[in-house]
């Protein structure tokens, strides 16, 4: 009697096995599946970044605060600006950064308060690693980051 | 930013709600309940339920979903072959162990080095070694002379010597331009493959030189020579249709089962009625009759799992499969130097060649050849080779999080 | 090694071409377990069908009329009737020791009960049912089985019977035949295990003028032409039966006196290549897969030479038909050009419910309903003054094709006596296929058997 009852249990079991295995596998590829787009989403951005500024003075509540910078980047306390100070003394279009053939510029914008290592800025002027830009009461300092190169090989030395 | 990774606990509990079931169905074959199966199917939930974790922890980055992916394909293999013998399903739960050490080991090796440099040619020898040892110590089963053994295990050096070979390849592809300085390198492969058709391992040698053709073409981009290779493969496999009769039979058999039943036809015959009898939902754990199925631990447990859990899940294993490869090429994609790139390619690549090549066999897609599937299969060599893999491909992932973190968290962000 | 951006296109070139191989071994799996897995199931070589029959009472076999031809006593299977009777069913039975493939096999899912579900299960075992397999109901007609084989008299060949509107067998004799019931210990030593009627394959002879007819209705040829008993095409004599000259013809009258000078010519005239395709609508060279039959494939083929086209034309060269397609060709006639799929499963019973019951299927459209039509005329002709008088059956009408298909044993040149037909009749739609292999011509012993056994079935 108990052969018959492992009989009917195991073949009424498949539905079970089909629907258990099933579900791992879907939840395998969404969950697989998303974390695979945000991350992308996000080391995109991060591969796109040119270098950073680090908020070193000028308002608490942005201290340490770091703020990529890519290619080209409108500098203003505007949302629409692509780095955005959010500070009264932040004009909306207060700067741009770019760079240009490998050098990184700042440009300042109509007459704003912009200064490099403590000496007003009133032409585009290259910025480098180290270097402490304000605009307005904020004070920054930039990192760039080195050009990429591929990882040598053992036997290249 | 941060990047939150995502946890896979529902996975590992659904996971849980397979296995135990399974094992508990097991433990009530023989009539009465056997307390003992339930422990073998604890064992093996808080046994990946630990690995898991305890890989989440040491290694921060590690591919969380190729690992998963492994795990499912091991579990449904232990299920099987304990339900056609237990001791071979606790010899393979040993083999696991071990190999989950070799994974381990591999991983670290990768962390910390970049590529072997001059070590590469001591690998090449040691890979012909590896492979000719077979010549003389071999033993022949099932026509081919690649096993070893050793006493109380035997070992099949031709699956590490796979392992060697894409770690060879991947040096030599990565640290070479020209044409000509390939030269040793497509002379190595050559007697490889050579030294597998001489004796008679012709799975092995076809996975080699279709692992070859593919980091190759990825490697390179040269179409057309990789497609003279494509053809030189081809014109080998017909000469050695011409030239061996063992070869003949195959295709042989493939073309029409029926009519050279005793001649070789009945395990694909077998193989095909245990996939009719299980139709898309199976006929039930432990009422197919796998007993007459040749080789039904290893190379054909697929026709197994076809019969017992039928066709849809059959498909299922395939898309598992389907979904490591997928997630072992974008890890390939995101490496950071193209030395570990190609190695996990190589290896991705591989476990995708092994499983088309045996479950197109199984179905009577592509003749017949034999090899393991990567992980299901009952074998100590093949789940040693598969964990090594395994390993290696981790190893990247691991590698890649990690450059990953450090760029995110220059940014100011961080990886949760 | 210098490219990334290249390196990261060939490994998604190589991720595409995985994806396409897996989608590649997916779909096989599926499909081919699906569209065959039957066929994989039901063989002789399935230890699982002796294993089922170890511990299930098999079910039984009942023919259309209820009269119950196999049955399961004391764990062996018994049969209906004498010796002569099970000889007469044995290709359609098939045997329960996995020598010869018929309904035991092909149907055994039905006779072990592996088709229930889970809840059909349970209540099985609740109400001790569950050690019994289903009953089935065959379409096959016993008695006029038996008559058939009486009536063929130990000679080598086959009789098929069917109803062409359903696609129904009615009848399938194959002789020799074997005893069901002993075969598991004495296993016959000559061929009485091939089942003539599904697996012998025959050069066709005349009875491929219907095809040949059918393709000259439809391109709108018909040729006048003066048989002088014998002709060259291309350096290949055709010669018509017995040297006879039958003088000026057309395509009826060449049809109904089997001219084989003037359909070589007509065959030519028609072209190889169009001769194939129709010879392809027919179902030549069609790997067939029906569920309740294993039919074996036609052959047809033509080459660059006229020659083989004339001969191919009229039934020889490499040509070759099954009993089985000769009656399908026969009744498809009949019904517009609608060839049915031949059914041989009725129903399936358990207990007294019917749970399965046959659907007519469709096999093919050979040719449109005018020229079958036309066809039909020729084959009524055929019969009532031409080669088929001998077919003839009181009180109907009766309408046919004979054939004499040559072939070479030993280095004789022998003949196959053929006679294919069908009569009208909505309450009798039968389509008959008659040989007798090596016997001679088609008129003498094809066609007065086939008039007699449609007599029987219509009584």
């Amino acid at each position: 009697m108990s052969s018959e009852i492992y009989q009917t249990v195991a073949f009424g079991m498949r539905y079970w096995f089909i629907l258990i295995i099933g579900l791992m596998l879907l939840t395998l590829i969404l969950v697989s599946r998303s974390e695979y787009r945000e991350r992308k989403a996000v080391m995109g951005e991060v591969g796109q970044y040119i270098g950073y500024l680090e908020i070193i003075g000028g308002a608490d509540d942005v201290l340490g605060e770091r703020i990529g910078i890519m290619k080209e980047n409108l500098v203003g306390n505007s949302r629409s600006a692509d780095i955005v100070i959010a500070d009264p003394s932040v004009h909306k279009n207060h700067a741009m950064i770019n760079r240009k053939k490998g050098r990184v510029m700042l440009i300042p914008l109509n007459g704003s308060d912009t200064k490099i290592n403590g000496r007003k800025a009133t032409h585009p002027h290259e910025i480098f690693t180290g270097d402490t830009v304000s605009f307005g009461e904020i004070e920054a300092s930039v990192y760039i980051k080195p050009q990429e190169e591929e990882e040598p090989h053992d036997d290249q030395a | 930013m941060t990047i939150k990774r995502k946890g896979a606990t529902s996975i590992l509990f659904l996971q849980l709600l397979f296995i135990l079931p399974a094992f508990g169905l097991l433990s009530l074959r023989d009539g009465k309940f056997d307390i003992m199966t339930l422990v073998a199917g604890g064992v093996l939930v808080f046994y990946n339920l630990f690995q898991y974790n305890m890989m989440k922890v040491s290694f921060k980055h590690i591919d969380r979903f190729v690992l998963l992916a492994a795990q499912f394909l091991w579990s449904l293999g232990l299920v099987v072959l304990y339900r056609l013998d237990p001791e071979l399903a606790l010899k393979q739960f040993v083999c696991l162990l071990i190999g989950t050490l070799a994974m381990i080991v591999m991983m670290v090796l990768i962390r910390r080095s970049r590529d072997f440099g001059r070590l590469n040619w001591v690998f090449m020898g040691l890979t012909l070694l590896l492979l000719a040892s077979t010549l003389v110590l071999g033993r022949t089963t099932g026509g081919a002379k690649n096993w070893i053994d050793l006493g109380f295990i035997s070992v099949q050096p031709s699956e590490f010597a796979k392992i060697l070979f894409i770690v060879v390849s991947a040096y030599f592809l990565t640290t070479r331009d020209k044409l000509v300085s390939f030269i040793p390198y497509m002379f190595f492969t050559a007697v490889c493959v050579m030294l597998l058709v001489v004796e008679k391992d012709l799975g092995a040698a076809l996975l080699i030189s279709g692992t070859f053709l593919i980091m190759f073409y990825a490697a390179t981009g040269r179409t057309w020579l990789t497609l003279l290779g494509v053809g030189i493969l081809g014109g080998g496999a017909f000469a050695s249709y011409k030239l061996f009769s063992h070869v003949r039979t195959r295709v042989e058999v493939w073309q029409d089962p029926w009519s050279v039943y005793q001649d070789g036809g009945y395990q694909i015959v077998q193989g095909l009625m245990a996939l009719a009898s299980g139709g898309l939902l199976g006929v039930g754990l432990g009422r197919g009759m796998p007993e007459v199925i040749p080789v039904r631990s290893s190379d054909y447990i697929f026709a197994v799992i076809g019969e017992e859990f039928g066709i849809i899940i059959g498909i299922f294993v395939i898309i598992f499969y389907l979904v490591f490869i997928v997630r072992g090429i974008l890890i390939a994609l995101d490496a950071r130097s193209t030395y570990d790139a190609l190695l996990v390619f190589g290896c991705t690549a591989m476990l995708s060649l092994q499983s088309f090549i045996i479950i197109g066999g199984v179905i009577k897609l592509i003749p017949l050849t034999g090899i393991t599937m990567p992980f299901v299969s009952y074998g100590g060599s093949s789940i040693l080779a598969s964990m090594i893999q395994l390993g290696i491909i981790e190893g990247v992932a691991v590698k890649n999080g990690k450059a990953d973190e450090a760029a995110l968290e220059m940014m100011g962000g961080e990886m949760r | 090694m210098k490219d990334t951006q290249k390196f990261k296109r060939h490994v998604r070139v190589c991720m595409g071409i995985f994806i396409t191989l897996f989608a590649v071994l997916i779909v096989y799996l599926g499909y081919s377990v699906l569209m065959y897995g039957e066929k994989w199931f039901a063989t002789p070589y399935n230890p699982r069908l002796h294993s089922a029959a170890e511990s299930i009472i098999a079910g039984s076999i009942y023919d259309r009329n209820g009269n119950r031809m196999v049955w399961t006593e004391d764990g062996s299977r018994q049969y209906a009737g004498n010796a002569d009777t099970r000889r007469a069913l044995s290709h359609v039975l098939g045997d329960a020791y996995g020598k010869s493939v018929g309904a035991e096999t092909i149907f055994a899912k039905y006779l072990y009960g592996m088709d229930k579900d889970i809840l059909e299960r349970i209540k099985d075992i609740g109400t001790g049912q569950d050690k019994n397999g289903n009953d089935i109901s065959l379409t096959i007609d016993s008695e006029l089985c038996e008559y058939i084989y009486d009536q063929m008299g130990g000679k080598k060949g086959s009789v098929v019977l069917l109803n062409y509107k359903t696609g129904e067998i009615l009848a399938s004799v194959s002789l020799p035949a074997f005893d069901p019931q002993t075969v598991g210990k004495d296993t016959p030593e000559d061929t009485s295990l091939v089942d003539r009627a599904t697996m012998g394959r025959y050069p066709p002879g005349s009875v491929m003028k219907i095809m040949t007819a059918a393709a000259a209705v439809e391109e709108g040829i018909d040729i006048k032409y003066t048989c002088t008993g014998e002709d060259i095409i291309e350096g290949q004599k055709v010669t018509c039966a017995g040297g006879t000259a039958h003088g000026e013809l057309t395509l009826e009258s060449a049809f109904t006196k089997s001219c084989n000078t003037y359909f070589a010519n007509l065959a030519v005239k028609i072209g190889g290549q169009r001769l194939l395709q129709e010879a392809s609508k027919f179902g030549f060279n069609k790997e067939w897969n029906f569920s309740d039959i294993n039919l074996y494939r036609s052959n047809f083929e033509v080459s660059e030479e006229e020659g083989d086209v004339a001969w191919a034309g009229i039934g020889q060269y490499n040509d070759l038909i099954t009993p089985m397609h000769a009656a399908m060709i026969a009744g498809a006639i009949a019904n517009d050009g609608v060839m049915m799929e031949p059914k041989l499963l009725k129903s399936v019973d358990f207990n007294g419910y019917t749970q399965f019951n046959y659907t007519p299927a469709k096999a093919g459209q050979v040719t449109d309903a005018a020229t079958a039509r036309t066809i039909k005329k020729y084959m009524m002709e055929v019969v009532k003054s031409g080669t088929g008088t001998s077919a003839a059956v009181k009180g109907t009408t009766m309408y046919g094709k004979t054939g004499t298909a040559e072939f070479v044993e030993d280095g004789e040149v022998k003949n196959h006596s053929w006679f294919v037909g069908f009569i009208e009749d909505s309450a009798h739609p039968y389509a008959i296929a008659v040989i007798f292999e090596g016997a001679g011509y088609g008129s003498r012993y094809a066609a007065p058997m086939a008039g007699k056994v449609m007599a029987r079935a219509i009584r």
